[in-house]
């Protein structure tokens, strides 16, 4: 039988002003966080402070062509969002293919990014989305660019007093992809991901914006790719081209999850496959 | 489901028919209590000191900070031992806790009883044990070598047993193809989804009753009256509904009856002790990883001269079933094939890993990949297919097997690869597979295999069994044996069986879970044996109690015994009687019956047929019969991203006579699952005697994403020992699948995978994953 | 501190610690043990509740964050000792072997089968893959599932099938 101690805030200010005290975490959907609590802080186990009753941040909002989430909605809500499937396909088909129902019905779009792994579905995402995160505390607000949050495996800019409050990005250009490899075909964590936001002008590509999950430290935009492929036709010897450049971009390690190697040829067959609308192979 | 079966034979009134389980609707409400949600008034919880390093010379355990800790009720260690510190059912010598050394990291240094896990857990934390490293050993080949490092006092051998039949060498010369191929499977852990739990009380006669999720109730027994230095009838162990054990839940739970029983005595109090999936995976036995080398000859025909082989078997720290494991691989080494001369040498050693033992399958699926994978190579080089080169060796009637011995009774191979190679026009897909475009990403593949099976112990040891049967007054029936119900369906079985021979029906028959104390000791609830030998001694219990109520059910019915029919709960005699069609109510008869002071309740015992074995040449009539399957995979290759997709998969196997077939599928599907997984997912990696995995997480079982369409074609073979003609079916619906898989990613890609399991990385790279270090950092290993 | 939920369609009011893990909450303090702990990482799904009729992992999930909200355990499942139409067809097709998982299988096939009466098999496959089984293989799972479906939505249901 596992304790924990826990702080049920109801307000955000109550929550910030909780989470500016010593020894404190917070917990959201708790899919990652229960996880691995006793491995990251054996017995000097802080306390968790709640979000679930901070009923705004359970919302999807859109306002013009900007929408904006908020940190505890759901994997399940992004899935079954019919605003974000039109709005952010590549997020919707990432949120799909996480974890299983029960952990897509708990985990949450602030916790997977807060968590940091440069293997969480929604980060290539949020990068191709350009989103913009909202870290609040009791000294205030500030925006950044989501790729500015992240400095390395588990590591962000997120202090410990600050809390993710929105997750914001305009709608895409019309075309957008999410894929990866995993061992299994459901319940796993990916080998390999890649995600991209495009538009198709004339049957040239054009605003290409392109991420990769997993194959460096933290979740990076492939920037070399990218500048190639805008206002390129897309045929096989553009698409192998790409798929060269981007293999280049990516700097996998080798772990329990797959080999180095692997993981930079995958890079660029999910590019290619992406762009040749190949859908996920699950 | 796609289903062909043969219509199960009318003689029978419920065998051959699907019966809902017995124990069904407890578990579907939530109610069937498992080991973990016993509890008792007044209980401490036990914990567990592991060890710090995979093999290391323990100089000083302290536990008396730990022992101080408020809420402490007990810490103990091997001093605290009251009988033998250590046990085993073929080599007592695993250590209940350890005293001079630890050989993996799952042994046990010490224990503790508190007032909660939160206590219990912070006393271990306070123990201090010192140790002197020593150096640790992880390849069982290297083991053997002169000059390694020992595990236990004498050399690294766990165990080694050869098979000779024929010339060997005058096979090869025979033999105008030779081929020599080394395989190798990982280690796999059983996974059963309930993690082991105990709790132990101690009892009013200095004795100790332990209820707890275990499969081998008299082994456990036998090692925690050793451990405790008690007779074995004040140890009572009590059978929790078992959430799974697939030959798991033994040594293990031997290990953890000990240390729980331990604890409950030191402390006059009830001990619970429930593992979690972490220490489950640290701790309990796996399946063998075996490395394989095999030599094959053959004519240029195909007819098959020689086959020599060399297995290497890692039994981990302890002996466990290792030499009865490494026995069956020796045994069934050839496969199901008619060879002249056999050479076969296996060898158990052991090494710092986790310790292995029984898991389904008992040292066969490791060897079914590898003879099977090794068939299709020849057949590749002899340029014929795989189907051909399998027919024109397969065993026949009358063959005679690798050991020597004659197969008498309908050996059925040839009709289990036509079930599951004739629908899916096998040989013409196989070819045409072959000619797919070089360039394409997806290729399909296909791919087939087949076993025979020895059923039961075998020459292993001596193989009885026995069932009570009690008629109760209102007709209802008892059972009870030391055989169990782990899920596999054996309280169903059996019950249909006595429901047949009685003629009632299966809900007014109850099956009692296991007690050491209240059923007979049967042996172990393995081998494929529960249908076969409880069947029988069930059937004679039935006989021993016709006999008795028989001439009262006649005395009523004023009829000869022998116009009676039991059946639907009465009793009758058809169109025999001078009162026409009455039926006497079975519960009416019972009730007679008890009036006139007739015994109402059987023990039927039941001794198998004899087996042999000479240790000096593998010759022997190793099973008294055998069973076999066949398979077939379709598989769909992802060439660019070494992704496989089993797609379709064709299973056929000969349990003799189905018993409840909706539990044979249940088997069978079951099996082929627990076949992918070994083939595509599961690998329980070590690194110097550490474990790699921890959880599910890493430890990949296949989801209901993973698993393809499958088929089953059963045969109807009865057999003449057999219960009803009933033989078995649990472990060969596991063995077969992987060959299948791999032999069809051949069909699809022309590249043979000698190593499971077939992961990504492997199929495009041809490596596999290995963890060097904490969780996170890794390298690859060529493979 | 003082935590109001509806459990099984009861409203419960209850002292706990909030930090508790639900799973804890039921099984120790409920004494509900029809939720069975297989990981306690959320990768089996053997201790697979409903939270507001949702699949979620009881092991994953702390009492304070049930608070307002329905949980519903195996042993709410059947109204009145009648048994859910899933558990029904979980017995007749032989859907259920060693059954430790099957609590969570139930709870998972229920959800599904309330937002979508009647499902493919894929969708079938998609729903239950948080629900590992080792003995089953899942076939006779997929077809319990089905077989509910049908009686679910009135539908004849055949009975050729084992």
């Amino acid at each position: 039988m596992t304790k924990y101690k826990t702080i049920n805030p109801t307000t955000l200010d109550e929550a910030l002003e909780t989470l500016n005290g010593c020894n404190v975490m917070p917990i959201a959907g708790g899919t990652d966080l229960l996880v691995k609590f006793y491995e990251v802080y054996g017995k000097s186990l802080p306390k968790l402070v709640v979000l679930d009753g901070l009923i705004p941040l359970h919302e999807i909002k859109t306002e013009n062509d900007r929408i904006s989430l908020g940190p505890l909605v759901t994997f399940s809500e992004i899935e079954n969002s019919p605003e974000l499937r039109k709005a952010a396909p590549q997020l919707v088909q990432a949120a799909s293919v996480a974890g299983s129902v029960q952990i897509r019905n708990r985990a949450t779009i602030g916790g997977n990014i807060a968590n940091g792994s440069p293997s969480g579905d929604l980060i290539p995402p949020l990068y191709v989305l350009n989103a913009e995160l909202e870290l609040s505390s009791v000294n205030g607000r500030r925006s950044i660019p989501i790729d500015k949050f992240f400095k390395g495996p588990g590591i962000t800019v997120l202090e410990k007093n600050e809390l993710i409050t929105s997750i914001s990005f305009d709608k895409t250009f019309e075309n957008g992809f999410f894929l990866r490899l995993a061992t299994r075909k459901a319940l796993a964590i990916s080998k390999v991901s890649v995600a991209a936001n495009y538009s198709m002008q004339n049957g040239t590509i054009t605003n290409v914006r392109i991420a990769l999950g997993a194959v460096a430290p933290t979740v990076i935009r492939a920037p070399r790719t990218e500048e190639y492929l805008s206002g390129k036709e897309l045929n096989d010897n553009v698409l192998s081209t790409a798929a060269k450049l981007i293999k280049e971009e990516a700097k996998p390690i080798s772990d329990i999850r797959s080999i180095a190697d692997y993981r930079r040829e995958m890079v660029g067959v999910l590019l290619k496959r992406g762009l040749n609308g190949i859908p996920q192979s699950e | 489901m796609i289903l062909r079966c043969m219509k199960h034979d009318s003689k029978h009134k419920i065998v051959g028919s699907s019966v809902p389980r017995v124990d069904a609707f407890d578990k579907v409400s939530g109610r069937a209590k498992y080991a973990a949600d016993y509890n008792a008034k007044g209980q401490l919880y036990g914990m567990v000191c592991y060890a710090s390093h995979p093999h290391a010379k323990i100089l000083n355990i302290d536990t008396g900070k730990a022992a101080k800790l408020p809420g402490v009720r007990a810490v103990l260690t091997h001093e605290d031992i009251p009988g033998e510190k250590s046990f085993g059912s073929v080599i007592p010598h695993q250590m209940a806790l350890c005293s001079d050394k630890v050989r993996y990291s799952g042994d046990v240094v010490a224990i503790v009883a508190a007032e909660s896990i939160e206590v219990a857990e912070q006393a271990i934390e306070l123990i201090d044990v010192d140790y002197r490293q020593l150096d640790v050993v992880s390849d069982p080949k290297v083991a053997l070598k002169d000059g390694a490092i020992l595990i236990h006092d004498e050399n690294n051998l766990c165990a080694y047993h050869k098979v000779r039949r024929g010339n060997i060498d005058e096979g090869f010369e025979k033999s105008d193809v030779i081929l020599e191929r080394d395989y190798s499977t990982s280690k796999i852990e059983h996974s059963y989804i309930e993690p082991e739990a105990v709790l132990a009380e101690p009892g009013e006669n200095g004795g100790i009753t332990i209820t707890g999720s275990v499969q081998n109730l008299y082994s456990i027994r036998r090692a925690v009256a050793r451990v405790l230095g008690l007779s074995l009838n004040r140890v009572r162990i009590i059978q929790a509904t078992l959430g799974g054990s697939f030959g798991g839940k033994d040594e293990t739970m031997s290990a953890l009856c000990c240390r729980a029983g331990l604890l409950a005595l030191a402390t006059g109090k009830p001990v619970k002790m429930v593992n979690t999936r972490e220490m489950s995976m640290r701790e309990s036995y796996k399946r063998h990883s075996y490395q394989i080398h095999y030599k094959v000859g053959s004519t240029k025909c195909g007819i098959l001269q020689a086959i020599e082989s060399e297995i290497y078997a890692d039994a981990g720290a302890y002996a466990a079933m290792s030499p009865f494991v490494t026995w069956r691989s020796a045994v069934h080494a050839t496969g199901p094939y008619s060879i002249p001369n056999v050479k076969t040498d296996v060898y158990a050693a052991y090494t710092n890993n986790c310790y292995t033992g029984a898991m389904r399958g008992f040292g066969s699926p490791q060897i079914c990949f590898a003879i099977e994978s090794l068939i299709d190579e020849l057949a590749e080089e002899l340029n014929l297919d795989p189907l051909e080169l399998r027919l024109k060796n397969i065993l026949k009637d009358n063959s005679i097997t690798a050991t020597g011995q004659g197969l008498k009774h309908k050996v059925s191979l040839k009709e289990v690869l036509d079930n599951v190679t004739e629908k899916m026009g096998f040989v013409d897909k196989w070819k045409q597979n072959r000619e797919q475009k070089r360039d394409t990403a997806f290729k399909r593949g296909i791919g087939i295999s087949c076993s025979y099976r020895g059923i039961s112990l075998g020459a292993e040891g001596t193989d009885a069994a026995g069932v009570i049967i009690s008629i109760q007054t209102d007709g209802s029936v008892i059972l009870s044996t030391g055989l169990i119900e782990m899920g596999q369906g054996a309280a169903t079985t059996i019950s249909m069986i006595v429901s047949e021979k009685l003629g009632i029906t299966p809900d007014r028959i109850r099956f009692l879970s296991a007690d050491t104390s209240r059923s007979p000791d049967s042996g172990p609830t393995v081998a494929s044996r529960t249908t076969f030998m409880a069947g029988n001694a069930a059937l004679r219990g039935c006989h021993e109690l016709l006999e008795r109520i028989k001439p009262v059910a006649a005395e009523l019915l004023r009829c000869p015994e022998q116009d009676l029919l039991f059946e639907n709960n009465s009793v009758y005699a058809p169109n025999k009687t001078s009162e026409g069609d009455r039926k006497i109510p079975f519960s009416e008869l019972a009730d007679k019956c008890f009036q006139k002071g007739i015994s109402l309740f059987a023990h039927g015992w039941y001794k198998s047929p004899p087996t042999t074995w000479n240790e000096e040449n593998g010759q022997g009539d190793a099973y008294f019969t055998y069973v076999y399957g066949a398979n077939l995979a379709e598989v769909e290759v992802d060439c660019i991203t070494g992704n496989v997709r089993v797609l379709k998969f064709i299973s056929s196997h000969d349990p003799g006579q189905i018993v409840n077939l909706s539990g044979a599928l249940g088997q069978v599907y079951g099996g082929v699952i627990m076949g992918i997984g070994y083939a595509m997912l599961e690998n329980y990696a070590e690194s110097e005697g550490n474990p790699l995995v921890a959880n599910f997480d890493e430890y990949l079982l296949p989801t209901a994403c993973d698993i393809p369409e499958i088929e089953t074609t059963l045969i109807h073979n009865p057999d003449e020992l057999g219960p009803l003609g009933a033989k078995s079916l649990g472990e060969p619906a596991c063995e077969i699948a992987a060959p299948a898989i791999a032999n069809a990613v051949f069909n699809a890609t022309g590249m043979r995978i000698r190593h499971l399991p077939l992961t990504l990385e492997r199929v495009k790279l041809g490596k596999e994953l290995v963890r060097i270090d904490s969780r996170g950092s890794v390298k690859a290993r060529g493979g | 501190m003082k935590l109001d939920f509806v459990l099984n369609n009861k409203r419960v009011s209850i002292n706990v610690k909030g930090g508790l893990r639900l799973i804890d909450l039921l099984r120790e303090q409920l004494d509900l043990v029809g939720t069975k702990e297989g990981c306690g990482k959320g990768e089996c799904g053997a201790c697979t509740v409903l939270l507001d009729g949702k699949p979620v992992c009881s092991c994953l999930i702390l009492a304070s964050q049930v608070r307002n909200r329905e949980v519903t355990t195996i042993e709410g499942l059947s109204i009145e000792g009648e048994m859910h139409p899933a558990q029904e067809a979980f017995t007749e097709t032989g859907a259920v072997q060693c059954g430790f998982c099957s609590p969570g299988l139930l709870l998972s096939t229920v959800a599904l089968l309330n937002e979508n009466p009647e499902p493919s098999r894929e969708q079938i496959r998609r729903a239950l893959s948080g629900n590992l089984c080792r003995c089953t293989g899942y076939e006779k799972i997929f077809e319990a599932v089905e077989l509910a479906s049908r009686r679910i939505n009135g539908l004849s249901v055949q009975n050729d099938k084992v």
